[in-house]
């Protein structure tokens, strides 16, 4: 999305579209441009930036909008940093409290008294005190870095931008697709909006989107959800969007008008996802990056379910999934303000949930307690944080549920392997007999396989343990043996080695000068 | 049958609509949802038709924030009389109405007032993040109760809250039914195209709406009875001069551009002016410079002649003269308390550098902020620059020397700075500048602004 004012439209009969950038030619060659000017910029002020802003968009002519919306998408790849060793604002508020004393500054010789007084106060030269009064201005802010982008990439995302900054004067819209609509539905209601679906024989989805008042008029309140709704159908597979645009007279449009575009456009190919990864609020954010930190094989997934509760609808902010695509087995939601009764709301859908199976924990920030009551009994599915949600009940759930799954999952395994290979590693053996490692580990360990044998992360079957013994000689260079090992299929030698009694002999820090010995001392 | 909100919306369930609700054409069917649904703040008038045909129905549509106290009382606070009448005004028109009041007459006093009668889930709506905090302090310090906020993405619910324009339309859905009172602080603002969808929104059945002026330029005030409820009461600045607010003294400055100056004013002002005569009348006036901007946008000579204007602009509002001129008036109340004002943040940081002067804008952070208006209150800084930022009500009864450097030329803008350094205090004389560069467009400004002034002293030089 840009500023409605950079985007520019063409009109043919009652059909809009914005003036498109190129992939190529003099556009790409305007993005290339940009793309340099602000690497070049680096340690520079804004200011500096902004001037030459001003001269290309003056040499821009008409194209001065693309020049501004691209590095209006630039900008958000830049990061700007106050560059004054003393707080401006403490510099200000010593300089305005000297001056009221000395003053009024009318000339330069009581404004260099008052600088000067202001210096020896904050301990800074004159001249330093006088640069750095409003250095943490925007334009005097110092450009620090910058993730440059690929040029075209930018000018594929700038399209998609202005597609979304005209779809803000959208009244409706109607799309059209077939598959993979999870993450489309989530955002439509997200972002408050109806929808009126259709599906045909072949399966195509026809979808109308627009919100609760849109019954009274044809109002552009929803324009802006409907622009954000776009980056979650670029996922839909094949897709297509009519939009219905609200009559702008001041901009040469009386009449309604329409916005079509599809997921084939070829200027909106390679389009960078601007805002697919972002975080409703700080809080989920600290929570999923704390939560990624949990043991394997819990993958930590983002509105991973739409659940059905009674007859409302819950989308948890999160979802633990046990292995990559195992099944979810504990949802967790933030949250944020809050009443005991919009809880005790929350909770009954939340106990309908847990009826079926389904755990849900709800994380509730105590500082954002929308009235003073507290809270009475905490129930067991709902754990209070202030500040950064604590990941410690959530642990504890999981543990649970891994437990759970590893018993379940244990059921499976049959007491003969069902593996033919003398060695193999353990993820390997897991993957084939469709358990999680954690769980056939555990069948090893507790002794429910016999004849096999668990060393670091590797299954030996029989006597291959013993047949790789005798392959080995009783002592050689760590490289040497670590090839046999590789050879054999043993990724990790170090346990390996260890369980068949060798010691290895460190000369220095380097691993190519080290030898294994069987048998000797430590 | 069951009434219930649904952002922004009433639906109303049930098998079939009572006899009272037909007719009613706000009432749709809506086949999306498969049941009827009505703007929120239809729900009054919802409420006042199954009254009156005594329809039981199962009413869930306010969800109000709990208050803190069962009952609210500013005990504090005692009303004048013109203040006394504007709420008997309000109270017998229903509670839903507009009170008139010029700056500095105390309508947030009224507002108290009107809450403690109420004593209900209050919401009040401002303009600005300096009205929101100001607000919020007077609702505490008044009922002794913590007072909520809503601004710039953080929330804070309470039995009171405070918000901005802004945030109440972005977050009208969710917050539409849990206030049975609005307060719509400066209510001028609320019926323009984006604002007026916050009173549709809401469902709240009380509403009261302060300003010091309705009108606005665009017509668009004719909406408000219906957004807020009619206008109930109005007391006009001449007819409380003297008696509430100090007197005061306006003066129109008018200062030379140096011949540089000059030179480059005529230069652009007469590239911006060809282009302009070169296509007829199409570009003149209010209208025809939104035209302008539009054609700018494909016509590279549009463009060039709208830089051209905000060229010749900067050389007459940055005048040297001016800016010398405002030295000689800084010396001469160097002893009072001085508001600098001027359209532009850059002029404002311009001068801020120049003279040493605390400055405040749209860009200055909250913290800053306080302490800034603070000080100045304090007497720690005796002049303020600013640009828009107070030009709606933020507090600072101790000035009493009004310096305009720059103006838009619109009516209320000029009320409102004038307002500002009018607040009541006892013996004081308030004064007004005005510097105008001679020969430039902003004669043009100054002049359009003069027959709505009040009756004031004016004169040459003095």
């Amino acid at each position: 999305m840009l500023p409605r004012d950079l985007l520019t439209t063409r009109r043919r009969g009652s059909s809009v579209t914005p003036v498109w950038a190129d992939l190529e030619g003099e556009d790409l060659a305007t993005a290339k441009d940009l793309v340099a000017l602000v690497e070049a910029h680096v340690g520079r002020p804004r200011a500096a930036l902004l001037a030459e802003r001003l001269r290309l968009e003056q040499e821009a002519g008409t194209r001065f909008k693309l020049v501004r919306g691209l590095l209006e998408l630039l900008d958000r790849r830049a990061h700007f940093e106050v560059a004054s060793r003393v707080d401006p604002a403490r510099i200000r508020k010593t300089v305005f409290e000297t001056a009221t004393l000395l003053g009024p500054v009318v000339g330069p010789e009581t404004r260099a008294k008052v600088l000067a007084e202001a210096g020896r106060a904050l301990g800074l030269a004159p001249e330093a005190v006088e640069g750095s009064l409003y250095a943490d201005r925007e334009e005097n802010l110092v450009l620090a870095a910058f993730e440059a982008p690929d040029p075209r990439a930018l000018l594929a995302t700038y399209n998609l931008a202005l597609a979304q900054t005209l779809l803000f004067d959208a009244t409706r819209m109607h799309l059209f697709f077939t598959r993979d609509a999870n993450r489309l539905f989530r955002a439509i209601k997200r972002h408050g909006l109806m929808h009126v679906a259709t599906r045909d024989a072949s399966g195509r989805f026809t979808l109308t989107l627009d919100g609760p008042t849109s019954l009274f008029r044809n109002t552009r309140r929803y324009g802006t959800s409907l622009a954000k709704v776009l980056p979650s159908l670029l996922r839909c597979g094949p897709w297509r969007l009519s939009a219905t645009l609200a009559p702008r007279p001041e901009q040469g449009r009386p009449e309604e008008a329409t916005f079509d575009l599809a997921s084939d456009f070829p200027l909106i190919q390679g389009a960078l996802d601007e805002e697919g990864g972002g975080f409703d609020s700080a809080t989920e954010g600290a929570f999923a990056q704390a939560a990624g930190a949990l043991p394997k094989p819990w993958v930590l997934l983002r509105e991973p379910a739409i659940l059905q509760a009674g007859d409302s609808v819950v989308i948890p902010d999160f979802g633990f999934a046990w292995g990559e695509k195992g099944p979810l087995r504990l949802f967790v939601e933030i949250v944020g303000f809050w009443t005991p009764e919009y809880l005790e709301r929350k909770l009954a859908k939340v106990r309908v949930l847990d009826a079926q199976g389904v755990p849900v924990l709800l994380l509730v920030d105590e500082a954002l307690a929308c009235s003073t009551d507290r809270f009475e009994g905490l129930p067991a599915e709902v754990a209070l944080f202030s500040g950064t949600p604590s990941l410690l009940p959530v642990a504890r759930l999981l543990e649970r549920e891994r437990e759970a799954m590893v018993a379940q999952e244990g059921e499976r395994i049959a007491p003969a392997p069902a593996w033919e290979e003398p060695i193999l590693a353990l993820d390997r053996a897991a993957a084939r007999l469709n358990v999680q490692p954690a769980t056939l580990r555990r069948a090893v360990e507790e002794g429910r396989l016999p004849g096999v044998e668990l060393v670091g992360s590797t299954l030996f079957r029989g006597r291959a343990l013993e047949e790789l013994s005798a392959a080995l000689p009783p002592r050689g260079s760590l490289r040497d043996l670590e090839e046999v090992l590789a050879e054999r299929g043993v990724g990790e030698a170090a346990s390996v080695l260890s369980r068949l009694g060798y010691t290895v002999k460190w000369r220095g820090l380097d691993p190519s000068t080290a030898e294994a010995v069987r048998g000797s001392p430590p | 049958m069951r009434v219930a909100y649904d952002r922004g919306t009433l639906v109303v369930r049930g098998a079939e609509l009572p006899q009272a609700l037909r007719g009613a054409d706000w009432l749709r069917w809506d086949p999306r949802s498969r049941f009827h649904r009505a703007e929120g703040y239809r729900y009054r008038a919802l409420r006042e038709r199954l009254e009156a045909a005594d329809v039981e129905a199962e009413d869930e549509v306010l969800d109000l924030i709990p208050a803190e106290e069962e009952t609210l009382a500013a005990p504090g606070l005692t009303l004048r009389s013109y203040q006394e009448e504007a709420l008997a005004a309000w109270e017998e028109g229903g509670r839903a109405g507009i009170i008139v009041l010029p700056t500095g007459a105390g309508k947030t006093v009224v507002a108290i007032k009107a809450i403690e009668s109420l004593s209900t889930a209050t919401l009040v709506v401002v303009p600005t993040l300096d009205l929101l905090e100001q607000w919020r302090a007077r609702l505490r310090e008044a009922f002794q109760v913590p007072v909520g906020a809503i601004a710039r993405g953080e929330t804070l619910l309470h039995g009171i809250t405070v918000t901005t324009y802004d945030s109440a339309y972005l977050q009208a859905e969710r917050l539409g039914n849990r206030f049975e009172l609005v307060v719509f602080d400066e209510v001028h603002h609320l019926p323009s195209e984006g604002y007026r969808q916050i009173a549709q929104l809401f469902a709240s059945p009380y509403r009261l709406g302060l300003t010091a002026t309705l009108e606005r330029p665009d017509g668009f005030h004719e909406l408000l009875p219906d957004l807020v409820g009619p206008k109930v009461y109005e007391a006009t600045p001449a007819a409380l001069a003297g008696d509430h607010l100090s007197p005061y003294t306006a003066e129109t400055i008018f200062t030379d551009l140096t011949p540089e100056e000059r030179r480059r004013y005529e230069d652009e002002h007469g590239r911006f002016q060809r282009f302009v005569e070169r296509h007829g009348g199409r570009f003149r006036g209010v209208e025809g410079h939104k035209r302008l901007i539009m054609a700018s946008g494909r016509d590279p000579d549009a463009r060039a002649a709208l830089l051209a204007r905000e060229r010749a602009r900067d050389v007459m509002m940055n005048s040297e003269a001016k800016l010398r001129l405002l030295g000689e008036l800084l010396l001469r109340h160097r002893e009072d308390r001085v508001l600098v004002f001027t359209e532009h943040n850059r002029l404002v940081y311009a001068i801020s550098e120049r003279f040493l002067l605390p400055a405040l804008t749209h860009q200055t952070g909250d913290g800053e902020r306080e302490e800034l208006l603070a000080r100045f209150r304090a007497g720690k800084y005796r002049v303020l620059v600013t640009s828009k930022v107070l030009n709606e009500g933020v507090d600072v009864p101790e000035a009493n020397v009004g310096i305009i450097l720059s103006g838009s030329g619109t009516r209320r803008e000029f009320v409102q700075r004038l307002g500002r350094i009018l607040r009541k205090q006892e013996g004081k004389h308030a004064y007004l500048y005005e510097l105008v560069s001679r020969d430039t467009r902003e004669v043009h400004t100054s002049e359009r602004r003069a027959p709505e002034k009040p009756k004031a002293k004016r004169g040459g030089r003095a």
